[in-house]
């Protein structure tokens, strides 16, 4: 558990870094670029510190194999929060209606959240939105 | 030869509390394979031109398959032979709780030259620095007294013909990481 935590909230931050690296504005929790890589970054280092030292993890050697199970499913719960979250601050944000660039033209990739927030994405895309 | 090598690094152990700190971080068993993970799944969404992006989840898929194919290869070795760890047969400074499970291979280098090397067979300038950081996985390993140097040098060549094997397997079907890219694509997770 306390693995999956660490790798879940350094994957939430890791989101964010690459999120303001990439300007998807709508993926991210913070409106502010700049603040938002601080931050990401604090959260990188307050997760690592938590988990390797305090309690003496260093120290210990276990077996790695559950690592394979929680690695895989802490970063997918981190994607499925952050797209969740993202979705909801920005729901209020004006999404554009034209997108303005023409890979966020095509409409698919992560780059559309440069323009809307995962929420609108998968809307826009579906079947039942369009009729 | 091996147990010369083992008690001169191991030796250095217990010496200075800074370097026994630092050999207990990189050596044990999340550090190194979390970072690797964490900055590969940064890579997968943050590399910011698309064509550099997809060679970048490329590497990704190639790792990930080669981390399936040395994890089999691994516990089939251990289930075949069990070599006793270095603290078992001599008096050494273990600085980390005792593992159970066999020597041979060193499953922590195994991993990280897996991942290292499969990222070198797509992306050669960061694969060469994530080769830096396995070395020092293997390195720590011995230093910590769990590992013969065989045993890393062991889980090396796991790791190295694994993600060879891995980068033939998906050359020969390039359609599996087209495929997989495109997928993540159509639900904006790529």
């Amino acid at each position: 558990m306390e693995y999956f935590l660490f790798i879940f909230f350094a994957s939430v931050a890791v989101i964010q870094l690459a999120g303001a690296w990439q300007n998807l504005k709508f993926l991210l929790f913070v409106r502010n670029r700049a603040l938002s890589f601080i931050l990401s970054s604090l959260l990188i280092i307050a997760s690592y510190y938590w988990f390797f030292f305090l309690g003496g993890r260093q120290a210990r050697d276990t077996g790695g194999d559950t690592q394979l199970l929680l690695f895989p499913a802490a970063t997918l719960a981190s994607m499925v929060f952050t797209l969740f979250l993202s979705s909801i601050i920005n729901s209020g944000k004006k999404r554009r209606e034209t997108p303005k660039s023409d890979v966020a033209a095509s409409g698919e990739g992560i780059e559309v959240l440069k323009e809307m927030t995962y929420w609108q994405a998968a809307r826009r895309k579906s079947p039942a939105d369009k009729n | 030869m091996d147990y010369q090598i083992f008690s001169w690094i191991n030796g250095l152990a217990g010496q200075n509390a800074f370097l026994d700190e630092a050999g207990r971080l990189i050596g044990n068993e999340f550090f190194m394979p979390s970072t690797f993970g964490l900055l590969l799944f940064g890579l997968w969404i943050g590399t910011r031109d698309r064509v550099a992006r997809e060679k970048n989840q490329e590497a990704i898929i190639g790792v990930v398959l080669a981390l399936a194919l040395v994890t089999v290869l691994v516990n089939l070795t251990y289930f075949l032979h069990q070599r006793p760890r270095p603290f078992l047969a001599h008096e050494v400074n273990l600085l980390i709780t005792a593992p159970t499970d066999p020597s041979f291979p060193s499953n922590s280098s195994s991993v990280a030259f897996a991942v290292a090397a499969s990222v070198w067979m797509i992306n050669r300038p960061l694969g060469r620095v994530l080769l830096i950081p396995a070395l020092l996985v293997a390195l720590s390993r011995v230093f910590l007294g769990v590992h013969y140097p065989s045993d890393v040098l062991g889980g090396a060549a796991f790791g190295f013909f694994s993600s060879i094997a891995c980068s033939y397997f998906l050359r020969r079907f390039p359609a599996i990481p087209v495929s997989i890219i495109r997928v993540a694509r159509n639900i904006f997770l790529a």
